[in-house]
């Protein structure tokens, strides 16, 4: 496949190729495109990014699966998951509530540095920019060169003045020189990252850095079987999609119930969802540091176990998947990804309350379930985690999604 | 002879074509007579008659230790039996692991023929200063008693400059100012961090010493307990800028709680075609008695020489309690010897999602053993 940057030389980039890009999409954006263009636009580019038929969409993740050692039916899902709330009416909706608030001074150009992990990571805030006006320039990561690069081929192939408004880099992060020159050209400039990267930048007034959280799940389990076995599938799925190495991956599940036993049930049921995933989304290639990481934690919940703390290991062949009961967690248990989930029991709301109480701020998405008063979603909200949703739909956060508290799309489209 | 006689008679007599052997008797031993080891044999199906080679016998998590007593029933009551922790860790004391040495007298003969190898190849004696509690002060510590035990063997005198709390780098400064003044060769024991201690201290007051030739030092630990990690090539570089020690006379030893052998630096000293330079990118030899391998975290295989895996070893010194013990630690055999790379190489940069030593402090943030 040909990618826009096969034709880039990232060795040869200096801070003048920089300033070249960001005053070109700034000239871009300049133009005539208002924001219902716009999002009619990227609403046939993701139409068409939504479609597994795509023949672009098809090779783009044929590469990334190649070159991550991820399995392309879990890609293929994981972006059918991403891309799934971007449809023409969200989109119009969002350009409808940007032009409302157009007297809003909105940053004209808006550099983005994406991490490597989660293909297409950040294309909800590159969607909100392109709505509001802005010229976009992205920095891929080296892991991850492809998606943003092939989309905005996509969106150029749309609508030209579109797609003029959005160009794409790779290099290296050791070029600081680069980085720098982005930080300098750019109005704002957007971080996904590790927290080292976010830190080293921080003192940067124009950067937005979205910092590493995790997200979690909570269930009250029902007297319905088939109901907790369905919950069980959906939580297993957000936990493989993306191998769970996003800021959405869902790392430890909370069953709330007074009842003995109620975790136990849920994490055996979970394990043999995620043993079935196996064969329908094949695992990962781990990297090595992962495997390392993800032998500790069993080996933590093993000998645990062996020594009679009412722990247990749910294991998958080889490192396929991992699910530990840890029936009465004391802390957030964070995973080292690749389908590695904790299972804990609460007793009651109270309980789960007073143990998020001071780590809810690195927790970006909740799912629950079987909450059918609504009373947990209410102290999960009151907590201030920006995304709230059902199982299964953990990596399909709405267009307008309170990302990482919302600071950039208050600043974009001025919702508050 | 005994289990326990046959091993201290390889120790001291290692021949290497007996060690499959010895070792293949030294796991049914631990089988039989450790349950918690018997318990994870059995849950990994293993059937010890039927395991053919060393490297098939199964291999516990250095973690182990922390939450099982991996030694034969009673053994930590018997007469002269010792028990070790590591060092206290984010989660608390009861989180320590706990390593029964029920024959202490073959942990010595391990630990003080290696050292004889690889720090004392000359075979002479001098002062020692220790920068680390010996074990009257710090019993618990498998360190302490492993530099009380060198000093018993290779010390004509001694100080030792460290105590639970802190490092006496005066006292340490004047102990080496002294044997400088003698032009006596000394050697300095202790952790890394001890180490980086004296050095500030050394640097900010503007002294260096000429300490005499055939002076060496031993450190160990590496980044536990340093705030900023030094790494091995500049303490190598400081202990030559400010102590005036040889490149190939400063020496780090890995080893930890969990094992009775312990690994050092090859250098030119110690071994023929070993590191004279100042570079920290150095490998690291185990005694005969021990076997090391890198396993794939995925498969738990053993890796070909060179390939990155979880280090393992085989310690026939740890008769007493589970000889193959299967670390955190990255590194890679090659040649027989081991390159320990630790547990923080070769990370990836990750996106959005957090990893988790950032979420909250965890094990990994150990102290010295």
């Amino acid at each position: 496949m040909t990618t826009a940057l096969a034709h880039v030389d990232s060795s040869r980039l200096g801070g003048a190729e920089i300033a070249s890009a960001v005053a070109r999409v700034r000239g871009a954006a300049k133009l005539e495109i208002d924001a219902n263009r716009m999002a009619g636009a990227l609403a046939q580019a993701f139409a068409l990014w939504r479609s597994r038929d795509y023949a672009r969409r098809r090779d783009a993740l044929a590469a990334i699966a190649h070159s991550a050692g991820y399995s392309v039916a879990m890609l293929e899902n994981s972006i059918d998951a991403l891309l799934k709330p971007f449809t023409e009416d969200a989109l119009k909706s969002m350009a409808a509530r940007v032009s409302a608030n157009g007297a809003v001074d909105r940053p004209k150009t808006v550099g983005f540095i994406a991490a490597g992990n989660v293909a297409g990571a950040g294309i909800h805030e590159i969607a909100i920019a392109l709505i509001a006006g802005a010229g976009v320039l992205i920095k891929t990561a080296s892991a991850e060169p492809v998606f943003f690069a092939e989309f905005a081929r996509t969106l150029a192939e749309v609508d030209r003045g579109a797609g003029a408004r959005i160009e794409v880099l790779q290099w290296n992060r050791a070029r600081t020189d680069l980085t720098a020159a982005l930080i300098v050209d750019c109005d704002r400039v957007v971080v996904y990252g590790d927290d080292a990267t976010i830190e080293s930048l921080r003192n940067r007034p124009n950067v937005i850095g979205f910092g590493s959280r995790v997200s979690a799940a909570v269930v009250v389990p029902g007297a319905d079987a088939s109901q907790n076995e369905r919950v069980a599938q959906l939580l297993a799925r957000d936990v493989a999609l993306f191998e769970q190495l996003g800021c959405l991956s869902l790392h430890q599940v909370f069953v709330v119930s007074p009842a003995d036993g109620a975790a136990r049930e849920f994490a055996m049921r979970m394990s043999k969802a995620l043993g079935r995933l196996s064969e329908s989304m094949p695992p990962a290639r781990v990297p090595l540091r992962d495997a390392a990481e993800i032998r500790a934690v069993r080996e933590r919940a093993r000998w645990r176990a062996i020594a009679g703390d009412p722990v247990e290991l749910f294991e998958g062949r080889e490192l396929q998947w991992t699910v530990v009961l840890d029936p009465r967690a004391d802390s957030f248990r964070v995973s080292p990804g690749f389908r590695t989930v904790h299972v804990t029991g609460m007793r009651d709301r109270i309980e789960f309350r007073d143990f998020f109480a001071g780590v809810s701020g690195q927790i970006e998405a909740m799912a629950v379930a079987g909450d059918e008063s609504g009373e947990l979603r209410a102290t999960i909200r009151a907590m201030g985690i920006p995304y709230v949703c059902a199982a299964g739909e953990m990596q399909s956060p709405p267009f307008d999604w309170r990302h990482g508290g919302g600071r950039f799309l208050d600043l974009m489209v001025g919702l508050r | 002879m005994s289990i326990y006689e046959q091993v201290v008679s390889f120790i001291h007599r290692p021949e290497p074509e007996s060690f499959e052997r010895l070792a293949l008797e030294v796991f049914r031993h631990q089988f039989e007579g450790i349950e918690p080891y018997r318990r994870y044999c059995e849950g990994c199906g293993v059937d010890p008659g039927a395991v053919r080679g060393v490297d098939n016998v199964p291999a516990v998590s250095n973690v182990a230790f922390k939450y099982v007593d991996l030694a034969a029933k009673g053994a930590a009551g018997a007469p002269g039996a010792m028990t070790f922790f590591t060092s206290g860790t984010t989660q608390g004391r009861e989180r320590r692991g706990r390593h029964i040495v029920a024959r202490p007298e073959i942990y010595r003969a391990s630990a003080i023929a290696h050292l004889r190898t690889m720090l004392f190849p000359d075979a002479r004696r001098m002062p020692i200063l220790a920068m680390h509690p010996t074990a009257d002060a710090m019993p618990e510590s498998s360190l302490s008693t492993m530099i009380s035990w060198c000093i018993e063997e290779f010390a004509t005198r001694t100080l030792t400059a460290a105590s639970r709390d802190r490092v006496d780098v005066a006292a340490a400064s004047a102990f080496l100012a002294d044997c400088e003044a003698r032009r006596e060769p000394v050697c300095i024991l202790g952790t890394t961090a001890a180490f980086v201690a004296l050095c500030s201290e050394l640097h900010d007051a503007g002294v260096t010493l000429r300490l005499a030739a055939g002076s060496r030092m031993m450190d160990t630990g590496g980044a536990k307990g340093q705030v900023v990690p030094m790494q091995p090539a500049e303490v190598i570089a400081r202990a030559g800028e400010l102590l005036g020690i040889a490149p190939a006379m400063v020496i780090n030893e890995y080893g930890m709680t969990e094992l009775c052998s312990q690994l050092y630096d090859a250098t030119a000293f110690n071994c023929p075609g070993g590191s004279g330079a100042n570079s920290g990118d150095r490998y690291k030899i185990a005694p005969p008695w021990m076997r090391v391998t890198a396993r794939d975290p995925v498969t738990l295989r053993p890796l070909p020489d060179g390939e990155t895996g979880l280090l393992t070893f085989f310690d026939l010194a740890n008769v007493g309690s589970v000889s193959a013990v299967m670390t955190e630690d990255l590194g890679w055999v090659e040649r027989g010897m081991v390159r320990v790379l630790g547990r923080t190489a070769g990370g990836e940069a990750r996106g959005c999602a957090l990893r988790i030593r950032q979420f909250s402090a965890n094990e990994a943030a150990e102290l010295p053993r």
